[in-house]
């Protein structure tokens, strides 16, 4: 203690006493980091991931949310809100409080929190963080806790999925506030203003993200997202200032959408059967339900279309789906009753329903992003229904939608080319561009269906000319029945090996 | 799990944090710092870290400044709260505020040191091995550090007593 003069050996001792009487707010070791490292290799089965996403959960996430420093930016307090009488009416009744997750596998102490992660040229996809059920309070906290899970990278990315947040660029949540309704305001701690994405694809993905995480909550379909303190965030160059919903950031064009179609198909008793399909295959795919129609005496005329009218409309704002896609079949009776959480993105539920007059599919979706129901005759005079979520978005519009091949396949030989159309006479054409644009090879196929509101689908292949190798292109469109000129042409590169 | 690694957790962790956030002045950069450390220590193994106190402070410090834009934005956030004046009542919490707010003025390296000797307690030999400096150095470290220092908090005090 002889290093210094006296007077620096006392105010040094007044600093170590300045350092040791700082609020702050501690981690435990079952929350940290080396915890969860050290937990690794241990943790086999449900229970260990579980009792570790707990610890994670509970203070990580939280710590994400509230952990600003005692030099933090001034945060507006929650409760000055002026919509502070309808949370209220929230809080007051903790059974009727929507959860992070109404997850059937969540324990009292454990709740999962959706967070969603971004995918190249495609949609975000859902994946789970596991939070302690103390995050789960009122909204404000709900929603701080599942972006700050985000931030802090408490959920694994599922596969061909990537977090494009960078946690020292967007550090932690600062406050929320529900505004009016449907919106919530969510302020950033970013470092330097700097959000940490260059280019508009790395943009898109970060919004993904944000936007889709934020707007999990029940009843939240639009946030505004500020930085350090209600200041405008200027991302990448782009000043963002406005409300965003899952719409504006999901990729796909939305004029071609529909709302409704009605089949105008005819109405045949029926035993229904549905299950959900295509979920777990590759990234830009449909998820879809199959239904299939077993007339209880033979149709006749061959092929025929089924009554069924599908619709979409906004979920109730309790409800973990945004929006609820309805099929009512007319006739139809499903004896197997399929009711199931999903909970692969886009679908969240299906569940069955009889009617008076036939069955109807209820399926909780994510988003309103383009959908459709296709028919194709199957064996013994029955007719299956797909009803396609999504796809591609580059692959994917109004009259034709391509799921195989994706975007960037590689290909040799052959390729198969299928998917769904409602097109001119069901003639389906394709063409394939080598990388200088030259047209080497064309041929068309037909669709279960033709043109009207009901799609049909298709597939055929296309032999890859020999010779052609590298950047390819091919193109699926339809041709004018008035001059012959390609409509709604979908184009897919591909590598040709 | 590890109770080595706990322990060592539980013995080292407040007092790292407690030094990262007087060093940075954000709770959040801090909690990462501290957390980030802990998993080097892992990284490297326990028997391979002489004294863990002082080498998680040296990497958990070296995890802080790593960043210079995040420094940057410190000194905007201290910028900021220098124009809201604190209390002009001479009291003991605003001394001590002071005293954190000139020790984040200091330079990286007299910060690091400054707390390492009054914080943590070591010697200038063992800051000097932590730190990899020659022991003169660290004395001349320190002695700059504490004289910054009270030039920086006599400035903070005439400041007050000019609002008073």
């Amino acid at each position: 203690m002889s290093d210094q003069r006296p007077d620096d050996e006392t105010l040094g001792r007044a600093l170590g006493r300045a350092v040791e009487s700082q609020t702050v707010r501690e981690t435990p070791f079952s929350a940290s980091r080396l915890a969860s490292r050290l937990d690794r290799p241990a943790r086999g089965g449900w229970l260990g991931a579980l009792a570790l996403a707990a610890a994670l959960g509970l203070f990580v996430a939280m710590g994400a949310f509230f952990g600003r420093g005692p030099f933090g930016v001034a945060n507006p307090d929650p409760s000055a809100s002026p919509d502070a009488t309808a949370r209220a009416t929230l809080d007051a009744s903790p059974s009727a409080t929507p959860r992070l997750s109404a997850s059937p596998t969540a324990s009292a102490a454990i709740v999962r929190a959706r967070v969603y992660f971004a995918r190249d040229g495609l949609p975000p996809v859902g994946a789970d963080a596991m939070l302690a059920a103390s995050a789960d309070r009122t909204t404000e906290q709900r929603i701080g806790a599942r972006v700050g899970a985000l931030i802090t990278g408490l959920a694994q990315a599922p596969n061909g999925a990537t977090n494009v947040i960078d946690p020292r660029r967007i550090q932690s949540v600062d406050s929320v506030r529900v505004l009016s309704g449907d919106t919530a305001l969510i302020d950033l701690i970013v470092n330097a203003g700097d959000w940490g994405v260059r280019g508009a694809a790395q943009m898109q993905a970060l919004l993904q993200q944000l936007v889709y995480t934020a707007t999990e909550e029940p009843g939240i379909r639009r946030v505004r997202f500020t930085e350090n303190g209600g200041k405008t965030p200027t991302i990448d160059q782009l000043v963002v200032d406005k409300p965003l919903a899952r719409e504006d950031v999901f990729g796909y064009a939305r004029s071609g959408a529909a709302d409704r179609i009605e089949s105008g198909g005819t109405v045949v008793p029926a035993t229904l059967s549905a299950k959900v399909d295509n979920v777990q295959t590759g990234p830009g795919q449909p998820v879809r339900l199959v239904i299939d129609l077993a007339p209880r005496q033979p149709v006749g005329g061959g092929s025929w279309l089924p009554d069924f009218v599908a619709s979409i409309r906004p979920a109730a704002a309790t409800s973990a789906a945004k929006y609820e896609l309805e099929v009512a079949i007319k006739g139809g009776t499903d004896t197997t009753t399929l009711d199931q959480a999903i909970e692969v993105t886009p679908l969240r539920y299906v569940a069955t329903q009889k009617t008076g007059d036939g069955t109807t599919y209820r399926l909780g979706v994510d988003d309103a992003r383009p959908w459709r129901v296709s028919i194709q005759p199957g064996a013994g005079g029955g007719m299956r229904l797909y009803v396609d979520i999504g796809g591609d978005p580059r692959t994917v519009n109004q009259n034709i939608a391509v799921y195989s091949p994706i975007v960037g396949q590689s290909v040799t030989g052959s390729i198969t080319i299928s998917g769904a159309a409602r097109v001119y006479e069901a003639n389906v054409s394709w063409r394939l561009r080598d990388s200088s644009g030259r047209a080497v090879a064309t041929g068309f196929t037909t669709a279960t269906n033709g043109t009207g509101p009901v799609w049909g689908t298709f597939q055929t292949s296309a032999q890859i000319p020999a010779g052609l190798s590298g950047r390819a292109t091919l193109e699926v469109f339809w041709g004018s029945p008035r001059d012959g000129t390609d409509q709604d042409v979908v184009s897919i590169p591909l590598q040709v090996r | 799990m590890d109770t080595g690694w706990r322990e060592l957790y539980e013995t080292e962790y407040p007092r790292l944090l407690r030094a990262l956030t007087a060093m940075g002045g954000d709770g959040a950069a801090a909690e990462d710092a501290a957390q980030e450390a802990f998993v080097k220590a892992h990284r490297q193994g326990l028997a391979g870290i002489e004294r863990p106190g002082a080498w998680l402070l040296v990497v958990a410090t070296r995890e802080l400044f790593r960043d210079r834009r995040r420094l940057r934005r410190e000194r905007e956030r201290w910028a900021s709260l220098e124009r809201t004046p604190r209390p002009a009542e001479f009291d003991a919490a605003s001394d001590r505020a002071d005293l954190l707010d000139a020790l984040r003025e200091l330079p990286e390296r007299q910060r690091g040191m400054v707390v390492a000797r009054f914080f943590y307690g070591l010697s200038y030999d063992e800051i000097a091995q932590a730190f990899a400096v020659k022991s003169g150095t660290v004395g001349a470290t320190i002695h700059q550090g504490l004289a910054n220092l009270r030039r920086l908090q006599l400035a903070g005090q005439l400041a007050r007593g000019a609002l008073r």
